[in-house]
């Protein structure tokens, strides 16, 4: 097969998804996506991406289509939210395009990520630093940080940082840590301390900036890691029992934990105050029943911050539970792919990184859903590619772009 | 204009089949591409408690007092996860897991992982392992 050919074939799913997306994103309001040459712009350059890979290699090509998929379905419910958001996204998303693009081929090289373990873990405080004296108080929490025009969220680049320094730390040590006996604490201390150090640092100013969300990802992106890494039981029932415990202290002594657990279990009880929201989005959902209102046909704006936290409760209503299956099961193939990827990924640092993106972004998607859907108490994250947010979704087009480096292979045949 | 209800379920069809259909086409994954010899052991020599062995050992020794290390040393001078001798891309390494009293080639302590060349001699606590190459066998 010629290097033309193979390239060819790989733009397939991509042409497929841009198919699904021009349908999609047809339904959206006259002026909504605006400036109307941007979205054939942005096709162009999707397309590029699965043709920009390095040569005589092969890549999970689907990756990239997927996100590309998602991203428009979600910039279709937020053009059908709020015109003014969708302007803003769209510029999101040509930059965050550009930025995956670009980075396609420079992280083939992504094994030298490995090389700065501590530089991540070092950034991540940097960003923690800056939140805490340029941060912008939104809703209570202290999250965004603005330069000139953009708001941006640091937390969504800390995934990433922290998944990026767990990967290479446990690369190194995991076949110690596996040989540690669970009792011997001075053992334990000495070669996962560097790692919790690391983490627990990033976890302690997340609890303290109030964001329980992102720091529940982070602990169970930290599980999921050290498991297959090291297949300790005891540190995941170890972790288990320290987040039953920081839940408990969070939920009697944060009185805004303490309001979200009471929404949760009987958000009837205040319908009109602290219930009102979550009231809402159950009310969107039933009424949207199995089919759904329709494209533009239901009343979602009756939701407070609809078009972040509660997108999916948006989405369930105007496209029925259908719909939102149909959804889950495009987040579902992103994540089963990734782990794919992982599992046939020569090399203990490409499997743990690939690995722990699968992790990130699978537990994001449980976290917001299940707080929509009521599985349990509501945390404010994004649901990723969907909901509004520039910074997410930047990071999230980096972490398929990153997933997809370390699916290449070399092609059978091409010894070079 | 039909039923919006309509349109939204063919597009929610639409993504499910797609997702379902578009798969992976790629088959198994190639084997590495080497053509000569691939090592898969480490040959040592281990001076220990008045005997000297030469043992085959895999790409990766853990040595140390633990029972779980693949190297056990019973020495109380020896961590019980002490040092770790692994062929990476590039040659045979050796590296010290913080071990308390240390590890040293040819004398000079392993502060960060160092390349063995054939016959240096890692001492480890009281006992000496000596690099004796690599090579294929199971």
């Amino acid at each position: 097969m010629t290097e033309a050919f193979s390239r060819l074939r790989a733009c397939a799913p991509m042409v497929v998804a841009l198919v699904l997306a021009a349908l999609t994103l047809r339904l959206a309001p006259v002026g909504a996506l605006l400036p109307s040459w941007l979205p054939a712009v942005l096709a162009l350059l999707a397309l590029a991406w699965p043709l920009l890979r390095p040569a005589g290699v092969t890549r999970d090509d689907t990756l990239p289509a997927l996100a590309v998929l998602l991203a428009s379905i979600g910039l279709a419910v937020v053009a059908r939210l709020s015109p003014e958001l969708a302007h803003k996204q769209i510029i999101w998303l040509a930059f965050s395009l550009v930025l995956a693009v670009a980075a396609g081929p420079m992280f083939a090289r992504f094994r030298v990520l490995a090389a700065y373990k501590y530089i991540w873990i070092l950034g991540t405080i940097v960003l923690f630093v800056a939140l805490a004296l340029f941060g912008q108080e939104v809703n209570g929490a202290r999250l965004w940080i603005r330069l000139g025009p953009v708001q941006f969220e640091p937390v969504e680049v800390i995934k990433l940082l922290v998944v990026l320094f767990m990967a290479s730390y446990l690369a190194e040590t995991a076949d110690v840590i596996a040989r540690t006996r669970p009792w011997s604490v001075r053992a334990n201390a000495k070669y996962l301390g560097p790692l919790f150090l690391g983490w627990g640092v990033s976890m302690g100013i997340l609890v303290f900036e109030r964001d329980i969300g992102m720091a529940t990802l982070l602990l169970a992106t930290f599980v999921v890691m050290l498991y297959v890494a090291t297949r300790r039981v005891d540190l995941i029932a170890g972790a288990s029992i320290v987040f039953g415990f920081a839940a408990w202290l969070a939920s009697t002594h944060y009185a805004y934990v303490e309001r979200r657990i009471a929404v949760w279990k009987d958000p009837f009880h205040d319908p009109l105050g602290a219930g009102y929201q979550a009231v809402q989005s159950l009310f969107s959902l039933a009424s949207g029943g199995l089919f759904g209102t329709g494209y533009g046909h239901g009343r979602p704006d009756y939701i407070p911050e609809v078009a972040t936290d509660y997108v999916y409760a948006a989405f369930g209503e105007e496209w029925g539970a259908v719909g939102a299956i149909a959804l889950l099961a495009v987040f579902l193939a992103v994540v089963l792919r990734a782990l794919r990827v992982a599992q046939r990924t020569p090399d203990q640092y490409g499997k743990l990184l690939a690995t722990g993106l699968a992790a990130v972004f699978g537990f994001q998607i449980l976290i917001i859903v299940g707080g929509v859907l009521r599985l349990f108490p509501l945390t404010g994250i994004t649901l990723p590619f969907i909901s509004y947010g520039g910074s997410s979704l930047v990071t999230n087009f980096l972490l398929v772009a990153l997933v997809w480096a370390i699916s290449s292979e070399r092609r059978v045949g091409q010894n070079r | 204009m039909t039923d919006p209800r309509l349109v939204t379920l063919g597009f929610s069809c639409a993504y499910i089949a797609y997702v379902a259909l578009v798969r992976d086409r790629r088959g198994a994954p190639p084997a590495r591409a080497i053509e000569a010899a691939i090592p898969t052991g480490i040959e040592l020599t281990v001076a220990h408690a008045g005997t000297i062995k030469t043992y085959r050992f895999g790409r990766r020794i853990l040595v140390g007092r633990a029972p779980s290390a693949d190297l056990r040393l019973d020495d109380p001078r020896v961590s019980r996860l002490h040092a770790r001798i692994e062929i990476r891309d590039d040659g045979v390494y050796v590296e010290d897991l913080g071990s308390r009293n240390g590890t040293t080639v040819d004398g000079i302590a392993v502060a960060e992982p160092r390349r063995l060349a054939v016959d240096d001699e890692v001492a480890v606590g009281s006992a000496a392992l000596v690099f004796r190459g690599v090579g294929a066998w199971r």
